[in-house]
Parts: C-alpha cells; sequence; structure tokens
C-alpha cells in the first residue's frame, strides 16, 4: 500500500478513494497478493502483467454484495464464517471467491470445540459450494472427539490442583515435625549422640513417693536417664531432651521428669561427669515389660561463656553444624 | 450476531454493546456525581451521659457509673487507690469474647475494650487498666454469647494523684463482617473512612461524673 | 455435536465436504453454555471454603453415651449436670464460689488416645443457634479435662464446665478439640462433637435439678 506513486499517478493521490488500478473490492479483505508486491518494488517498471491472471481476478464481482458493508468483512469472528464463503445471492455466479490463493489439497483438520478458526478448514473454493449441498446430513462420518485426551487433561489438572496444596502443606508439617532417625542402642547399651553419651535404666515400680499405688491395670515406670557430656560440643548440648516410652506397635506414652541433678549453670557443667534426670511414666500393665524409652536430645545450642568460645571455635566446622531436631536414642530393654 | 448464511438480506448492526456501554457509563456518572462510592459522612459522635447505652453492634454497653475505689493492703501498707468504670456488657455475637483492654496511652486496646477508643482525662500509669469482671465470686474475663456481665476497668492512681471530675469515652462500634479475604476472628472496629489504616469510628462520646470516696 | 465431517488423513486426498455453518440454535446453546459455565463459576466461587473451613477442625460427631472415635482419640460424655454457683477448694484450701448470671453447666467426659498422647484444648458448648460457649475460665483448666494427658490404654475422666444462658441449654452439643502446637499450628486437628442428648424435658429436668453449689477441687 505504501510506496512510490506509480508513473501514470501524476495527480495527487487520493488515501481514502479506491485505487484505480486495483479492484475496489480489494479493500474487503487482504489485497491480492501480486498487486501488494507490485506496489512495494519500486524497481520493478509497471504493473506485472501476471496481476489479472492471479484468481484474485474473478473475486471482484462476488466480494461486491459484501462490499457493501465493509467493517462486516474486515471484523473476523471466530464463529463467523469467513472460509469457505458464504453461498452467494442467487443472482450471483456460483464460481466467484474471494480466495487470491489456490486450494491445497490435503486433509481437512478436524473441527473441535471453538479453537480452530472455521477459516482453518480446507476445501476447494470453487467445489464447495457445490458439495455442501451435495453431502448434507446425510452422510456425515464420526467426529473425533479426542474424548480420552480431554479426560486425561482433567485427570492431570485435577491431581495438580489437590497434589500442589498437599505437598506445600506437608513440607511445612515436616518443618514442624521431622521425620525420626532411629539409633538403636542395645539393652544396657550407651548410645552417643552430639557428643553426649546417654544411658537410661527403667525399673517397673508398685507405688511412688507422693503418688501411691498405680490405678488398677496401669505400672508406673521409674526411669533414670543419664547423660554425660564428651567434651565441651556435649556441654553445649546441654538443654532438657524430650524422653518417651514408646511400645513396639507405635503406642506412645507421656513421661514427666520429676528430678534432675544437672547444675544449674552451664558453666559448673563437667566433661566427662554423669548427670541425671528422675523420669515418671504410667503404662498399662500387660505392656510395661516391652515399652521402651525414647530420647530425643534436644539440639538447641546453649550459650557459654567468653573462655568456652575459642574453644569452640578450634574444633572442626563440620561439628560446628547443628544437627537437625529429628535424632531419636532407642534403649532395647 | 450474524446474519443467517445463505444471503440474509437483512443486516443487524450490532447495538448492543454500545448501548450497554452507554448504561454503565451512564450508570458510573450518576454515581460518581452524587459522591461515589464512599460512605455518606456520618453524623458527629452522640454525647451521652451515665446510664447511657451504646449499640456496639456486636455488643450493648452500658455506662453505668465511675468511682473512685480504695482496696486497703492485706499486709499493713499504704493500699491503693483506684478509679473505677463500671460497665454492663451484653454480648450479641456468636461466640464467647473476651474483656481485653481499653485504648491506653495512645496505643490501641485489645477484644471487646478496645472499643472503648480513648478516656479523657487520661491516667497514666505503668500497666494501663485492669479490666475484668468482678462480681460473679471468681474474676472472669470471659463475655458469653446473650449474657450480660458487669465489666469493671480500674485505673490504678498513683499516690497523691487526683481523680477528675469526670470522664469521657470514645465509644467505637464493631464491624460485624470485617472486610477482608479470610474473616479475621478477632473483632474488629468499623474505621472512619475506608481508606487504608484509618482510624476508628467515634460513635459516640459517653461523659460519666466521678464519685468519689467509694471503697474497694 | 460438530456439523464438521473431516475425513480421515491419508484415506483420500479429494477435498471432503466442509461444514455447514453452525446453525442459529446451535450458536444459541453454545451461548447458553457459557453463560451457564461462568454462573457455574461463580457459583463455585461462593462455595469455597472459607479460611476456617479449610484449616479448621474435623470432627466426628456422636450422642451422650456413645463412644466417639475420632482419628487420633475417643472421647465419651458420661454425665450432664447444672449448677447455680461452684464452690472451688484449691490446694491450700482456700474456698472460692463461683457464681453466673446463668446456669453453670458441667460436662463429665472421659477420653482414650488411641497412639500418643493428647491434650485437650478449651472445649466448647455448641448451641442449636451455632452460638459457641467457651468453657468458663470461672473453674481453673487445672480442674477440668484439659488438664491431663490423653493417653492409649485407658480412660482418663474429667469434666468440662459451662456458663449459658438457660435458653441456650435445648440441643447443645459439647465440642472437644485438640491443643494445636504453639508455633506450628497443624490444620485439620480431630475433635468430636457430642449431642447432650437435651431435648425440651431433659432440658427441664436438668434445670430442675441443678444443684446449688456443685464442688470441685480440694485434696481427693
Amino acid at each position: 500500500m505504501t510506496g512510490t506513486p506509480r508513473p501514470e499517478d501524476e495527480t495527487p493521490r487520493d488515501w481514502f478513494a479506491p485505487r484505480r488500478n486495483t479492484p475496489p473490492a480489494a479493500q474487503d479483505g487482504p489485497p491480492p497478493l501480486p498487486s501488494r508486491h507490485a506496489a512495494a518494488s519500486p524497481a520493478l517498471p509497471r504493473r506485472q502483467p501476471a496481476v489479472p491472471a492471479v484468481p484474485a481476478a474473478p473475486a471482484v464481482p462476488a466480494a461486491q454484495p459484501l462490499g457493501s458493508w465493509p467493517p462486516r468483512s474486515r471484523r473476523v469472528f471466530s464463529d463467523q464464517q469467513v472460509w469457505p464463503p458464504r453461498p452467494a445471492p442467487p443472482d450471483e455466479s456460483r464460481e466467484a471467491s474471494t480466495q487470491p490463493f489456490p486450494a491445497i489439497p490435503a486433509a481437512p483438520l478436524p473441527r473441535h470445540g471453538f479453537t480452530a478458526p472455521p477459516r482453518e478448514r480446507v476445501g476447494g473454493p470453487a467445489a464447495v459450494p457445490e458439495q455442501e449441498q451435495a453431502s448434507g446430513p446425510a452422510s456425515p462420518s464420526p467426529p473425533r472427539r479426542r474424548t480420552a485426551l480431554r479426560l486425561a487433561g482433567v485427570v492431570v489438572a485435577a491431581a495438580l490442583a489437590i497434589g500442589i496444596p498437599s505437598w506445600d502443606a506437608h513440607v511445612f508439617y515436616r518443618s514442624g515435625n521431622p521425620v525420626h532417625t532411629v539409633h538403636t542402642v542395645e539393652p544396657g547399651g550407651t548410645g552417643t549422640l552430639m557428643q553426649v553419651a546417654w544411658q537410661v535404666k527403667v525399673e517397673q515400680a508398685d507405688s511412688l513417693p507422693g503418688l501411691g499405688p498405680a490405678k488398677p491395670g496401669r505400672q508406673w515406670l521409674k526411669i533414670t536417664v543419664t547423660r554425660t557430656s564428651l567434651d565441651m560440643e556435649g556441654v553445649v548440648r546441654s538443654a532438657d531432651p524430650e524422653i518417651k516410652v514408646k511400645h513396639p506397635d507405635g503406642r506412645t506414652w507421656q513421661t514427666e521428669t520429676v528430678g534432675k541433678d544437672l547444675p544449674l549453670e552451664i558453666k559448673e557443667h563437667q566433661v566427662g561427669t554423669p548427670y541425671r534426670y528422675d523420669v515418671i511414666g504410667v503404662v498399662p500393665e500387660e505392656v510395661a515389660g516391652q515399652v521402651q524409652v525414647h530420647v530425643i536430645p534436644n539440639p538447641a545450642r546453649l550459650s557459654l561463656e567468653k573462655q568456652s568460645v575459642e574453644e569452640l571455635f578450634q574444633k572442626d566446622p563440620a561439628a560446628e553444624k547443628p544437627a537437625p531436631p529429628d535424632q531419636v536414642l532407642l534403649f532395647r530393654r | 450476531m450474524t446474519s443467517p448464511p445463505g444471503g440474509g438480506t437483512r443486516r443487524r448492526r450490532p447495538v448492543a454493546v454500545p448501548l450497554a456501554i452507554l448504561a454503565v457509563a451512564t450508570g458510573l456518572g450518576i454515581t460518581a456525581a452524587l459522591g461515589g462510592f464512599a460512605k455518606a459522612p456520618e453524623a458527629p459522635p452522640e454525647q451521652l451521659g451515665p446510664g447511657a447505652t451504646v449499640d456496639q453492634k456486636l455488643f450493648l454497653t452500658k455506662f453505668v457509673a465511675s468511682r473512685t475505689a480504695f482496696q486497703p493492703d492485706v499486709y499493713g501498707g499504704e493500699g491503693k487507690r483506684f478509679l473505677e468504670i463500671e460497665l454492663e456488657v451484653t454480648n450479641k455475637s456468636d461466640r464467647t469474647q473476651l474483656v481485653g483492654s481499653p485504648g491506653h496511652a495512645g496505643k490501641k486496646g485489645l477484644l471487646y475494650a478496645q472499643s472503648l477508643l480513648k478516656m479523657t482525662p487520661e491516667i497514666k500509669n505503668e500497666f494501663g487498666p485492669i479490666s475484668a469482671i468482678t462480681d460473679e465470686g471468681v474474676p472472669s474475663r470471659q463475655l458469653h454469647p446473650g449474657m450480660t456481665a458487669t465489666v469493671v476497668l480500674r485505673y490504678e492512681l498513683e499516690r497523691g494523684q487526683r481523680a477528675p471530675e469526670q470522664v469521657t469515652f470514645d465509644v467505637g462500634v464493631f464491624d460485624p463482617e470485617p472486610p477482608g479475604f479470610s474473616a479475621d476472628p478477632d473483632l474488629t472496629l468499623e474505621p472512619e473512612s475506608d481508606v487504608e489504616g484509618a482510624p476508628p469510628e467515634v460513635e459516640a462520646r459517653v461523659t460519666l461524673p466521678v464519685r468519689r470516696g467509694g471503697t474497694g | 455435536m460438530s456439523t464438521v465431517t473431516p475425513s480421515r488423513p491419508g484415506t483420500t486426498t479429494t477435498p471432503r465436504p466442509a461444514s455447514r455453518p453452525p446453525s442459529r440454535l446451535r450458536r444459541a446453546g453454545a451461548v447458553i453454555a457459557g453463560i451457564a459455565l461462568a454462573a457455574a463459576a461463580v457459583a463455585v466461587q461462593a462455595v469455597a471454603l472459607e479460611h476456617e473451613d479449610r484449616l479448621g477442625n474435623l470432627t466426628w460427631t456422636g450422642r451422650i453415651g456413645d463412644e466417639v472415635v475420632a482419628s487420633r482419640f475417643s472421647a465419651r460424655v458420661t454425665g450432664v449436670h447444672g449448677a447455680k454457683s461452684i464452690q472451688i477448694t484449691d490446694v491450700t484450701d482456700k474456698v472460692e464460689k463461683a457464681t453466673t448470671s446463668g446456669l453453670f453447666v458441667i460436662v463429665e467426659v472421659g477420653a482414650t488416645a488411641h497412639r500418643e498422647p493428647q491434650k485437650f484444648g478449651p472445649p466448647v458448648l455448641l448451641a442449636e443457634d451455632g452460638k459457641r460457649y467457651a468453657a468458663t475460665d470461672k473453674v481453673k483448666p487445672s480442674l477440668t479435662i484439659t488438664h491431663p494427658y490423653i493417653q492409649p490404654g485407658w480412660w482418663t475422666e474429667g469434666v468440662a464446665v459451662f456458663e449459658v444462658p438457660v435458653a441456650a441449654l435445648t440441643g447443645a452439643r459439647i465440642v472437644l478439640p485438640l491443643t494445636n502446637g504453639f508455633f506450628i499450628k497443624e490444620a485439620n486437628l480431630p475433635e468430636v462433637e457430642i449431642d447432650l442428648g437435651l431435648d425440651d424435658a431433659a432440658t427441664q429436668r436438668l434445670i430442675a435439678g441443678a444443684e446449688d453449689v456443685y464442688p470441685m477441687g480440694g485434696k481427693k
């Protein structure tokens, strides 16, 4: 459309009038390719002789009725049929077409949903109106619906919609409730975690001072947990552990620490000296001989006095990493 | 939208969309001309006196009285003096609410008592007032739905500090359905305007004369 | 559904008839379907779970006397009493008497855990009209079912004490939730909701039989 005026266009160009040397109907759709080509190539001296030979020429009569209201044919809606062209009014030739390029003899694309615009359908421009009349609703071949693909899409979307929030919630849950790594300790043995050696002794008691005999069907347990710091790193980890009583079938009972002889000040805490927690628990009588003690050391690092900090800095950096709060010592009986 | 295929001679112009746009634009214009969707300016807060009842939507509060009180020290000390304000509070919400504490020293209050936005004159002390239901044997801080409780606010007076002649409360109103995507379980006061972070609306100002000489 | 009659690839190179243009009926159907889908989307948004529904507790229900088995614990209600006042004796033998403008409702509950020790959060009395009455703070939690650990292997008995207007009694249910973590809040914890069986007649009996003073605490 742009370009230098052609030699014969001596008079000022009226940009809003149809060009004299092109068919007026070209405004109704994409301009015929050869015409554009000629205008955009000023090197070519004159109108190319090929222009009238292209099928754009027969388009003129057919397009004129549409041209009575140009905006309708310019604004293409997906649900508006632009191709193949609508059957011309009876007074027009059936052979007419605005299509400037020839038919592509390939299998037509199946139309489905709202995605494929009708213009993608391919057919012989001249033959379509006749074939439409010929085929009619009598011989439809079954449309391919891609039911399996759609179902798969629904399943995948639903799985993602449920799965991603669930996974996120699980990660959040695990951030507060980590999976426990169990370190098993043989009966009477010593378990070492985070530079602290732990020992456990379990006694069954019929009666406890201040608490009296256990209720019928239950059994008091007196548990003595002993901790020995192997070095200053162990001293730093002297926050109180969590102590539970657990049956191999997974049932767990609460315990209560009734006494401990750890020094109140952490600087009085001696390396190599055993300190004791006195713990009581109550379990059903029938499992009193089977339950095992779980000790979950507290991974918190208590702050020491200044003189100890130097010692900490001398340590190998790998040992500086705080262990995750998920290490469990299981003391077999 | 389009003519039936096959060469319909009638061509309809698409008028529905322009008409709809025109209608919406007209409506918006009228709304804007009338002041938009902002809240209409409220009437100035009501001025109330002793015995007045303020409907706070989620609560009904009767401002009963204000008095000074003295609590002797059981260990023989000087004892403490208080300014007491007595309220009768009915919980109209659908769950048990806690009394909380009134706004004090420029800070927002909590829970029910946050609706007592401000007391003038302010009584300065370190901890602010204590608020509780004290007339039912055991002190309670719960306001159960559908029940009326006598809530007492106690402002401790420092030694030598005189209680004011009268106190005035700025009283706010709760928003039963606070805006927001997930309903905040906390109580929310109705704001003065729709602007983000606007201060709470003062629904009423209640002035109570302080009766002197009572004992705690 | 489609009026397209496509030919299968490879079967022929002859152009097969394309579709007839969509009929007016079909377009109307498509418009109606579109409106219906949009309306359905709005409706689904409207019924989307509220914050509390998404993160709130999962509730197992039952009636008084039933053993209600929830995911982590079982609970039952063994009795309901009314009282006009409660006399509380603390460990130092100091006696306090709590009164109310309504009625104290004392619900006897028992519970056992399935695997791990559990602890109850503050119980709630859920009235028939949906009002939620939290357990009264006039009775210390140490005297109620919220204090002991609920452990596997045996039933732990205790009480929950509420303070309600008499009108809220008929049709009331007790809700027993678990305590939640302090830092990491767990969503969808189990709770049980037990109907106290207070029909009109039972409510009248409860009110008529309310004790003037219900003693709690003291040395056992």
